[in-house]
Formats: C-alpha cells, structure tokens, sequence
C-alpha cells in the first residue's frame, strides 16, 4: 500500500469545547491512483486533507505514506514531507502574484532536491507562452494550470487537490481535472482530489465518501470515465 | 452610531500594536516639539523673574567725562523713570594663581544693597555675607569658580595705569566676606576693560565710600511701565523707546552744560588769565622801562629794592604762566563730553541668554516636524491596511444604510483617539522632562536660577492640532477610495494588486541572478512606494539622530584637540612682568624650545551696528607666527598669510559680524575713536575670538608701538603639563605668570559630561523610531501576506526560509535607510551645530567614522530586535490561512 489511513482520530479546542473533526478514517490509495474524497461540508474532508498534506497531526491513528510513518513525525520533518512528497493544488490558486508564471514554479522548484524542468512543465500545462505573464493578468483556469504545474514541478510523491475546480467554470474546470487525470496517468502520479463534488466521482479510481468524521464507504472504479465525459 | 463606537473601541484593543506605533510616534513628535518650545519658553520666563526680582536694569548710561551728582538728580527727574542707580568703579589689577588678572571693583551707596528694593542690578548673596566696613568686599562668584577665591582671602589689588591707586581709592586691601552674582552679569563674559591684558575676569563690591573723587562712572535706570511685559518680547523695547529718547536728550543737553561748565567756561577764565598775566606783564615791563629812567635819581638801596620787586613780579608771571600752561594741558585731556545710553541688547548677557533661547526653538523647526512626517506615513500605511482589510465589513455597513460619514468616523476616531492619548503623554514629557535634560548644558554658561517649569496650553494645543492634521488627514486620505465605491463591490473581494516589471528587470544580467526571493522582495519594495518611504524616512531618522548624539559628542570633544593640539602648535604662554624690555630679554630655560613674543590685548570690533569683544595678538615676528598658530581657511586648507594689508580674522566673529574675506572692519582705539581696516584673511578657529596683525598695522592703526609682553613658548614634549615646572618658571622674576594652553577647559568637561543625557534621550528616540517603524511596515506586509506566507509553508519553506522571505525587504529598507540616514545625519548635525552653538564657540564639523560605525551597528541591531520579534508572529501563522476563501 502506497498511502495508508488507519483509525485516525482527530478533535479540535474551541474556547471550552472540543468539537471531534475525525473520529477514526480509515482508507489506502495505491501508487499511481487517482483517489477522490467526497462529502458534504463539515464530514471531515479538510481535516484528511491538513493531516495527508502535512499540515496538521492526527490525535489517534497511523498515516503511512510510501513507507513513512508521517504521523509521528517532527515539526522539522513535517516540512521536509511537504517539501519533498507534496505537491498540493488550492482552491484559490494561491499564486504569488509578484512572480510571473515561471517564477511561481521555480518558487516550488528552488527548495527541494530532485525537481522537475519549469519550462518543461509549464509547456506540459501547455502555458510556455505565458511564462512571463503575472498571475493577475491570467484567467482563472491559467492560474489553477499554473499552480498544478507548479505542484508538479516538485515531483512529488503525491498530488494533493483541494477543490480544484470551486472556482472556476464547468467548462474551464473540466479541463482542469482532465489535466489531472492526465498527469495520473502518463506520469503515474499517485492524485487525490477533495471536493463536494459527487459528480467528479465517476471519474476516479477509487471514491472515498466521507460523512460525520468517518469513511462511509469506498468505492472502487474498474472503469473510470474520462474526464471530457463527466458532467454536472 | 453606538454600535460603531464600540466596534472602533474593539477594534482599538484587537490593533493595540497598530495603535500604539501611531500613538508612540505622535508622542515623540509632541516631545520634542512642545519640549523644545517650551524650553525656550521657560528659560525666557526664569530669566524673566530672575531679571525682575533682582531689579535688573532698563538702561545703563556710561558718559566719556562721568557723572556728577547733578547729573544724577537730573536722571531722577525724568518723568517714567522708575529708580536710578548711580555707581562708581576702578578696574585695578590682581595677582591670582600667578596670573596678573584684571578686575573691576563697584562701590554701592547703600550698605544694605541686597534687601534694598530701590537698588538696581541688585547683588545676590550666594554664599557668605555682605561686606560690614570699608576693609571688606564680596566677590563675583566666577572669581571663585575660575580663580579659585575663597572666603577669607585677602586681595590686593594694583594699579593698572601710571596714576597709584590710592589716588583713586583710600584702601587697596580687602578681605573677602561673601560671593555674589549681578543680573547685568548673566553669562560667563565680563566686558572689557583699559588696563592690562583688557580682558574683565570678575568683579569686587565695596563700600562707596572707599572712592575719593565724587564722579560715578555709571548710572542704572529701570523705567516705569515694564513690570507686565517680557523682556523677550518686541513690546518690550517698543515700550522703553520714549524713555530711551528722553535719556539721550538729557545726555545732549548734560554734556553741553559739562562742556560749558568745564570746558568753555575754563577755558574763557582761563585765557582771561592768560591776558590779564600777559598785561601785567606788559605793565611791568612799561613800568620798569619807566623806573630806569628814575633809577638815575635813586639810591642804590632804593634801586635794589625795585629790582627785588621786579624780579618777583617776573617769576611770579612766570609761575602764572606755567599754571595756565597746566591748566590747558589738563582741559585738553578732557574727553568731549558724551553720553551712552544703551539698553539691554547692548547687555552681553542678556544677548547670550536670548540668543540661547531662540537656537533651541530653532530645533524645534526640525525634529518634530521629521517625527510627524513619520507619523503621518506609518498612519498612512497601517489605516491603509486597516480599511483594506475591513472591505467588506465597508460594504455591510453601507448595506446596511450607513452613511460615509459615519463609516469613516470609525476610522477617524481610531486615529484621534492614538493621537491625543499619545500627545497626552509627549506634552507631559516635552513640558516636565526634555527642558531639564535641554537646559543643562546651558545651566553652566548662565547665572540663571533653576529652570522654571510651566505647562504651556498654547504649545500643547498647536502640537495637538499639528499631530491631528498629520493623521488624520492621511486618514481620510486612505479611506475615501473605499468609500466611494458601492456596498456590492466592496462585498467582492478585492482584486489583488497586479505584478508588475520593475525597472530592474530591465537590466536582465542582474535581474537573472537573483533568486525567486530576491525577486518577490524587489517587486514588493518598489510596488509599494509608500511603505518604501515610510520605512526609509523612519530609517534614516532612526540613523540620523545616532549619527547626531554621537557626532555632538565628537564635534564638542573635539574642541580641545582641533584647538590646543592642531591649530596652536605652542602648548604654554607665559606673561612677563612690565619692566621686561622684549628686545632685551632672552627666555633660556631646560624644556623650552622655541618662543615668539607677541602683544595681546582686548579690543572690541565692529561691523554693521554690531559691536563684539576679542583678543587681538600682534607678533613681534609676523613671519614666525605661522610656526605657532596655524592660520588657515578650514574648508580649502590655504595658509593665511599674515600682511601689512590688513588684519586676519577668526572664523566664528566673522559669521557673527557677516565678514567675508576683503572686507571692513571698525576697531575701537580709545574709548571714543574707531578705526577702519581690511579683513585680509578668515582663519580656521574654535574657542573665543582672535585678530591677527602684524605690529606695522598696529603702529598705523594705534599711533604707539604694541608692548609684547606675551611669550608664546613651545615646550619640550616631557615637560608638558607638568605642574612643577610651571612653579619653577614663575619663581623668575620675570615671568608673571605661566600657563599650560589645555588646563582652562573646565567648561568644556561640564558640557561634555552634561551632552550625555541629550545623546541617551537620541538613541531611545532613535531606537523608539525603527521600532515602531519596522513593526509597522512588518506587521502590514504579514497582515497583507498572510495567504503568500501560509502558501509557502505549505509549499515546504522552513521556518527560516519563511523569515528570510519576509524580512529580506526589512533589511534592504534597513540598509537603504541606514544610508541615506547618513547622509542626513551629516546634515542634522550641522544644523544643529550651527542652531545651538555659542557665541564664543565654533563646534567642529567632525564626526568620527566610530560614530557612524555606531550608529549604523545600533540601526541594525534595532531592526534586527524587530524581526526578531517579529519571526515569533510569522511562526504562528497557520497554514490553513491558504486554505481559506479569498476575502
């Protein structure tokens, strides 16, 4: 198993009140897999997605990724995780908008060890003409381009999305996950997505569905659909 | 309404680190501003009552004849004038701690001078008593502090001209019983004087009636109308005009009824004797032409009879003629009869003072205006931010129907409320602590008492209303673009600022080699230009004031050195006693090298209505003077020479005067003559007032040869400062007195050890100035960054790389900042230099590179505390921030 969840617990301190977020998930995602967590708000998906992205620690639980035992890691290696194994894509494309297109990915590209080429990646996005350009003066969909290539260009182990099409338009937003489904495919990149979107499902290889802070069912897609042909 | 009020006040407690770098820097700016006024403001008042209860004068009438007791009756007269002082003097020498020293000795007519109200320019008893009997006399207290006179002692004081003083006065010996100081007295200067070397060191008041002659030498008049107004003030002098004038009327008419009296009239009997002298003459001579042709008729004894009587009546005509002889020469040496009347500005004292006052207030032109303009650029900023921050809560309101006034008020009361409590606290500093920690160094030049401190509505409130203008004002200003717009768009969020090419980025060679951060930080520095120049003017501010507290430091330090080491290349002069013929006389003793006699002497100088004292020196070789004293211009480093074209003056009395190389200056030759001459030269000088001539220019100019009674000597390096040596060179009888040059800087040390509070109250302002400054442009750009911070936690960055991310812009506007603060400290100690320094003083424009290197280290080491603070609020910044909507 590539990526292991099992039994993680996790509750947060609000003023006097502890409100429990996850109250034991328990999932894997294999190499090479194109994973989607779903559910309505407040089911725990966020909460997954700080702890796999390296964010946050689990209370109770393992996460085991490639091997590692993530959870009972230090602060310092905690960065080193994001840094090196996570390649994570916003909602709200978090660009820095003081670097042109380029500049953004070599932000990625500059701090970890095994990086991949940035134009070459952004010519994968198909963005090589706009290398130069400053975020504000791209669309919406450039920008989440942009910011997978940017995710990419670390060479991650794993490709973390946080709602990556809530921004954008259905059209532009298809073209995002088909990128992402593309990039799983041919560069056998391990992806998960995490929307509450259901209609994204179709899509994966394996569906996740999460309600109340636990796993409410896994689904495993023989057939998964191409991106092109989802609708909703 | 309501709501919004406590919304503002939470709002006040959520920002506190916000408001409270608006309300610290107001409070600078107030500080120095109501401190530097009001210090001024309480100097003039402390003067003001020190000067009224003590009775100090309006006027001071001098004549060239003296004055006789009708004279003084006819001052009384005068309608509007007050009280009349009528004092007599003698200036006499005194030997003191081997120097010969010249002192003026006041004889009062009322022995209960210190409790007389009607006396003006009343004495104050500082220690001791007053004197009982005519054997006893107090003692200006600058005869103890510089010459060291003590209760007890006995002075003997000596004639200074050919005329013995008991001619004058019936006693020379006194004993000392008491000090005092004079209100006409204010500063450490005492005039000059005709005898000796010229210069005044101190004064002596004895019985009156020790004089013998009843002429008194000066008259003191206070004038009705003046108890309610300042003496600082121009009302004063509009309203001592009218009794100015009358003074001078009576003056003209008192001489002329003098020259009648005295002159005319003598002058008439005298020519009348001479006639009736040369008629009896004539008869006589008649008359024994006549007996001769008698004498043939006569007995021889009869005739021996007649030639007794002719022989007597001859030598008696003759004797008549020799006295009328006499009589001419002594109404010649009547001085034309004139009067002065000169008023307060013609006190140097009160000159001093005055000037002292209006310098400081001078500061006050500069500081705080620099703390305010801070002010209103970090206000910029941070209500900048706070509206940017508060868009949509904007838009609510005005969803909710609030109108833009009362929006605005929030943000409005926010920085009114920073700026009066922090203009609160800046007055209470700037009236009851910064004028004590000013007026120090001052306190040691001037008899003035204690500082009296009083809180001054009048600053206060135009402190207030400058702070108000400079933030509220960049308030409205950051506010309005947001007020403009509509509840909906506000409600949107706001479109981030687009990147954009910098200038740099057009030098591609550089721009290639920077790192993604470098880049992030070059584009923000410059895309924000306000944050860049708040950042960089409180910087340099920062800098600036460092550079100043320890540049004074260096400039007043330097004094000593620039002066006694490098300018004056003798280290001792040494006076000879009168008898020593210079052209006799050869000074060889083991220690001294070389000597150059020269002629020193007080004399006063005047140029455009303004009349100043110095010391003039006139070498015996013109040539060698260059070998003693280093005369040169200070910027271009050209020697001077000294030539029979003109005289060279000093630098500082040049600037006083307006002379500038080529011009004219009057010199005073006797009490009623002036001469005119040429300023060939302006030298390098920065202690006290010198002229330089050579001894042809003096002879042209004074119509006698100089008396070079001075030796300036160059002593072997291991006989210097040695005491020992000094009382072995004044055993001789010739020498009179021996000094080493550096050992009368008393004064300085006091000013040095004094400076230290000002330099403290420079470094925290300074240090308080990048605090603030830095805090505020670090917590706006994180408050700004928040999501890009969170982003790049996310992405990986290390803590460390975190900081260096955002405070990389820091330490380029640091260093940017420190730079041009540099620059401008240079410039900020000139002015200052030039603002404060004394009459008598040139502070060098020097500041050594340990102070730069000082205040560039400690610009550093407070930024370095900021982002060290700093580091601690970026670490807590959560990733999840980038998880967020965009709001």
């Amino acid at each position: 198993m590539f990526i292991s969840v099992e039994n993680i617990k996790k509750s947060y301190q609000i003023g006097e009140v502890e409100i429990p977020a996850l109250s034991g998930a328990t999932f894997s995602v294999e190499k090479g897999e194109f994973a989607v967590i779903v559910g309505p708000s407040g089911a725990g998906k966020s909460t997954v997605l700080n702890i796999l992205g390296g964010m946050d620690r689990c209370d109770e639980g393992q996460l085991i990724v490639d091997g590692e035992q993530i959870h009972a890691c230090s602060e310092k290696e905690l960065i080193r995780y994001r840094r090196e194994d996570i390649g994570f894509v916003f909602q709200f494309y978090n660009l820095v908008q003081n670097l042109t297109a380029l500049e953004n990915i070599e932000l990625a590209t500059e701090i970890c060890q095994n990086p991949l080429d940035a134009s070459t990646i952004l010519a994968q996005v198909g963005l090589e003409k706009r290398k130069d350009n400053f975020p504000a003066q791209l669309s919406g969909g450039e920008q989440q381009r942009i910011a997978i290539a940017r995710a990419l260009a670390k060479n991650p182990k794993l490709l973390l999305c946080d709602e990556p099409t809530g921004a954008l338009d259905y059209e532009t937003g298809k073209m995002i996950l088909k990128l992402l489904q593309d990039t799983c495919r041919k560069e056998k990149m391990t992806v998960i997505v995490i929307t509450h979107n259901y209609a994204i499902t179709p899509m994966a290889d394996k569906v996740i569905k999460m309600k109340n802070g636990r796993v409410e069912e896994i689904l495993e897609n023989s057939e998964p659909l191409s991106a092109e042909r989802i609708e909703w | 309404m309501k709501a919004i009020r406590k919304d503002t006040f939470r709002e006040i407690k959520g920002t506190l680190g916000r408001f409270f770098s608006i309300m610290l820097l107001i409070m600078l700016g107030v500080a120095f501003f109501v401190g530097l006024r009001v210090t001024s403001i309480d100097m003039q008042h402390t003067a003001d009552s020190y000067l009224s209860d003590t009775n100090f004068m309006d006027f001071r009438l001098i004549s060239t004849v003296g004055f006789q007791a009708e004279d003084i009756q006819a001052v009384k007269d005068l309608e509007s004038i007050k009280q009349v002082t009528a004092i007599k003097q003698i200036d006499a020498k005194l030997k003191l701690s081997q120097q010969d020293v010249v002192v003026r000795l006041f004889g009062l007519p009322q022995t209960n001078y210190t409790v007389d109200k009607n006396v003006v320019n009343q004495p104050v008893l500082l220690e001791g008593r007053m004197p009982k009997n005519e054997n006893e006399v107090v003692v200006d207290i600058r005869g103890k502090n510089i010459f060291h006179v003590q209760i007890g002692d006995t002075l003997h004081l000596k004639s200074g001209t050919e005329e013995k003083l008991t001619e004058k006065i019936s006693k020379t010996q006194f004993q000392v019983v008491g000090f005092i100081k004079r209100p006409d007295y204010l500063s450490l200067e005492r005039g000059t004087s005709t005898i000796g070397n010229g210069k005044l060191e101190f004064f002596l008041l004895g019985y009156d009636t020790l004089f013998q002659d009843e002429i008194w030498h000066e008259i003191y008049v206070t004038v009705q109308p003046t108890d309610q107004i300042s003496r600082f003030s121009p009302d004063y002098e509009e309203a001592l005009a009218p009794s100015e004038k009358l003074l001078q009327q009576l003056g003209e008419t008192r001489a002329a009824i003098f020259k009648q009296e005295n002159i005319i009239e003598v002058r008439e009997k005298l020519a009348e004797q001479k006639a009736h002298l040369a008629s009896a003459e004539k008869n006589m001579l008649e008359q024994s032409s006549l007996t001769s042709e008698a004498t043939a008729f006569m007995s021889d004894e009869q005739l021996k009879a007649i030639q007794a009587q002719k022989e007597q009546a001859l030598s008696e005509i003759e004797k008549g003629k020799h006295e009328i002889a006499n009589a001419y020469q002594q109404l010649a040496k009547i001085p034309e009869p004139e009067w002065l009347v000169l008023n307060q500005q013609q006190n140097a004292g009160f000159v001093e003072f005055q000037d002292s006052t209006k310098s400081i207030e001078g500061l006050s032109a500069v500081f705080p205006v620099f703390l305010f303009l801070v002010a209103a650029l970090v206000c910029l900023t941070t209500m900048a931010r706070m509206v940017g921050e508060q868009r949509s809560y904007i838009g609510t309101l005005k969803a909710l129907g609030y109108g833009k006034f009362s929006i605005a008020m929030k943000y409005i009361t926010y920085s009114i409320s920073a700026t009066l409590i922090g203009s609160v606290f800046g007055s209470l500093i700037g009236t009851y602590l910064l004028p004590e920690a000013v007026y120090t160094p001052y306190q040691n030049m001037f008899s003035t008492p204690e500082l009296q401190l009083k809180f001054d509505w009048f600053n206060v409130l135009f402190a207030v209303f400058l702070a108000l203008i400079f933030t509220v004002i960049p308030t409205i200003f950051s506010c309005v673009k947001e007020l403009k717009e509509n509840a909906a768009s506000l409600l949107r969020p706001k479109v981030p600022p687009p990147g954009r090419k910098i200038l740099m980025e057009r030098l591609p060679f550089i721009w290639r080699r920077f790192s993604f951060i470098y880049k992030v930080t070059f584009r923000n520095i410059f895309r924000y230009k306000r944050r860049l120049m708040m950042t960089v003017f409180g910087i340099s501010g920062c800098t600036a004031l460092l550079v100043l507290g320890f540049g004074l430091k260096d400039s007043i330090g330097s004094i000593i050195i620039e002066q006694y080491d490098r300018l004056y290349q003798y280290q001792m002069t040494i006076s000879l006693t009168e008898h020593v013929n210079s052209d006799e006389f050869q000074l060889k003793e083991p220690g001294i090298e070389d000597a150059l006699y020269v002629s020193e002497q007080s004399v006063d100088i005047s140029s455009d209505g303004m009349t100043k004292s110095l010391v003039m020196t006139v070498p015996k070789q013109s040539e060698r003077l260059q070998d003693y004293i280093l005369l040169q211009n200070r910027k271009s480093k050209k020697l001077l020479p000294l030539t029979d074209e003109g005289v060279i003056l000093t630098e500082k009395m040049a600037n006083i005067l307006g002379i500038k190389q080529g011009d004219s200056i009057s010199l005073q030759i006797t009490e009623t003559k002036t001469k005119v001459v040429k300023v060939t030269g302006i030298a390098e000088n920065y202690f006290y007032h010198h002229l330089y001539m050579t001894p042809n220019v003096y002879k042209e100019l004074f119509e006698i040869d100089p008396v070079y009674s001075t030796l300036l000597v160059k002593v072997s390096e291991e006989k210097r400062n040695d005491s020992a040596y000094v009382q072995e060179l004044t055993q001789k009888d010739e020498i009179a007195s021996c000094a080493f040059l550096s050992s009368s800087n008393e004064t300085m040390d006091q000013l040095m050890k004094s400076l230290n509070s000002v330099v403290w109250i420079l470094i925290f302002s300074a240090g308080l100035l990048a605090f603030i400054v830095l805090y505020n442009l670090t917590n706006v750009n994180i408050s700004e960054r928040v999501r890009e911070i969170a982003t790049i936690k996310v992405l990986g960055f290390y803590h460390s790389e975190v900081g260096k991310y955002i405070f990389r812009e820091n330490i380029i506007l640091t260093v940017l900042g420190t730079i041009f603060g540099l620059f401008l400290g240079i410039l900020l100690h000139n002015y200052t230099l030039s603002a404060t320094e004394m009459d008598y003083t040139m502070f060098p424009r020097i500041i050594q590179n340990i102070s730069y290197v000082y205040a560039t280290v400690l610009t550093l080491g407070f930024s370095f505390l900021v982002n060290f603070v700093m580091y601690f609020k970026l670490k807590r910044i959560h990733m999840v921030e980038s998880l967020k909507s965009v709001e």
